[in-house]
């Protein structure tokens, strides 16, 4: 079931990975086009989103909703599935921003349901 | 001279070049305090443009172009922000002039005979510029200035009076006009006619639009800026607390900076946080960063807008910090 849905967001033009992750770093679920390492990536998108997590906490212990990083090569996107859960997007700089985040908000719920 | 200068309001101190500085004022007005060896002076800025320099130490005054030379001989000066309002840059340029003691006209080089600003070419530092110390507005300090009623409190007839004599006393003309262009910029006093005076001393609006960030700031749905170095907040604007926020954001940007180990990203452009309450947005910014604290209506398309519209940075490999 997971890997339909993952299918929806690998097909969108630019981007090359849809991962689903533990905040530990775990790989859950993964479909990639590109030529990197899930595991390692994972690993340090862990990193980022509990600094991310850490900055939100001193503006307000505010949720998270959305980490986004972009550079020149690529644009990385992760957002909370559900406590410890985490989807990560990896794009090109040209992606369409704005269908990746529709089929995200489409798809959440049943992603959340990943164990 | 310069304890009595209006206080303003004070948006950071850092060290820096000259150049620097002139270079990242363009949408400033207020006053540059500067401190160089214990001996204090000041340049006071409107919009980029330096209309007074001013230096002491001990006995000796150095004024207009020998104190913009000596400033920038230094190859740092530790300074600090001071923007102004309209009234208190007006109130500034009458008190430099007045301690110059001309009578000449305060009319900048850069205003044609017609009043229309002329914004093609560089400025050159400009001399010392006076005003004509005939007024009937003393400037801030002197007896008096504690009875009258804030232009805030003014009815219309007593503001009227007031603009004419502040126009007066800048030896302005009264028939003085802006381009249609020009009447949007809030910060383009002293040339501007009555009822801009008008529009803006009502509605105090002059502190939004007069800052050193006012780029960013002034971008829709941005609430907060800060820039910061190593640690360090160097400038910050709105309701943020920097000291807070600076050392999360570095920890933060180093983490991102680990994704080049893994894969081929290129250099670093942004990272944004969305939370429910708004987005926090960090940049390269010049030799810096710039954390931005936007509203949660904006969407990462015109994050991404804003980033690109940052002054000073290209996106190019050349300028980006590569990781």
């Amino acid at each position: 079931m997971f890997e339909d849905i993952l299918n929806k967001f690998i097909i969108i033009d630019g981007v090359s990975s849809v991962t689903i992750i533990r905040d530990n770093g775990e790989v859950i679920e993964s479909q990639k086009t590109g030529n990197f390492d899930d595991s390692q990536l994972a690993a340090v998108i862990s990193f980022v989103l509990e600094e991310s997590k850490s900055m939100a906490s001193k503006l307000g212990k505010e949720p998270l909703s959305m980490v986004f990083i972009e550079f020149r090569d690529h644009i990385i996107l992760s957002a909370p599935l559900r406590d410890h859960i985490f989807i990560v997007l990896i794009a090109s700089p040209g992606a369409n921003i704005a269908q990746i985040n529709l089929e995200l908000k489409k798809n959440r719920e049943r992603l959340s349901q990943v164990s | 001279m310069i304890k009595n200068l209006p206080e303003g309001i004070s948006i950071g101190e850092m060290r820096a070049s000259l150049q620097w500085i002139l270079s990242h004022t363009a949408r400033f007005a207020g006053l540059v305090l500067v401190t160089i060896q214990g001996s204090r002076g000041f340049i006071l800025i409107n919009m980029g443009k330096p209309l007074v320099y001013y230096f002491r130490h001990g006995q000796n005054i150095l004024k207009g172009h020998t104190a913009y030379e000596y400033f920038l001989s230094q190859p740092f000066i530790q300074f600090e922000l001071r923007k102004y309002t309209a009234l208190e840059m007006t109130l500034a340029l009458g008190l430099a002039a007045s301690a110059e003691g001309t009578a000449d006209q305060p009319i900048p080089e850069n205003v044609t005979k017609k009043g229309k600003k002329d914004v093609s070419g560089p400025v050159d530092p400009p001399a010392f510029q006076d005003a004509s110390p005939e007024t009937s507005n003393p400037p801030a300090g002197e007896p008096g200035e504690e009875d009258k009623p804030s232009v805030y409190e003014m009815d219309s007839s007593e503001y009227s009076a007031f603009a004419k004599g502040t126009i007066s006393y800048l030896g302005l003309s009264h028939n003085v006009t802006l381009s249609v262009e020009d009447e949007d910029d809030p910060a383009l006093f002293p040339h501007v006619p009555l009822r801009t005076i008008g529009k803006l001393l009502d509605s105090k609006k002059t502190d939004v639009g007069d800052l050193i960030l006012g780029q960013i700031i002034n971008l829709p749905g941005v609430l907060a800026v800060t820039i910061f170095r190593r640690g360090l907040n160097v400038l910050s604007i709105g309701d943020i607390d920097p000291d807070n926020l600076v050392d999360v954001a570095e920890d933060l940007i180093n983490s991102a900076k680990g994704l080049s180990s893994v894969m081929r990203t290129g250099p670093f452009i942004q990272v944004t946080l969305q939370i429910p309450a708004g987005n926090i947005i960090i940049a390269p910014y010049y030799d810096e960063y710039v954390c931005i604290l936007t509203s949660p209506g904006i969407n990462l398309g015109q994050i991404r807008k804003i980033i690109r519209e940052l002054p000073g940075i290209e996106t190019t490999e050349e300028t980006w910090e590569t990781f």
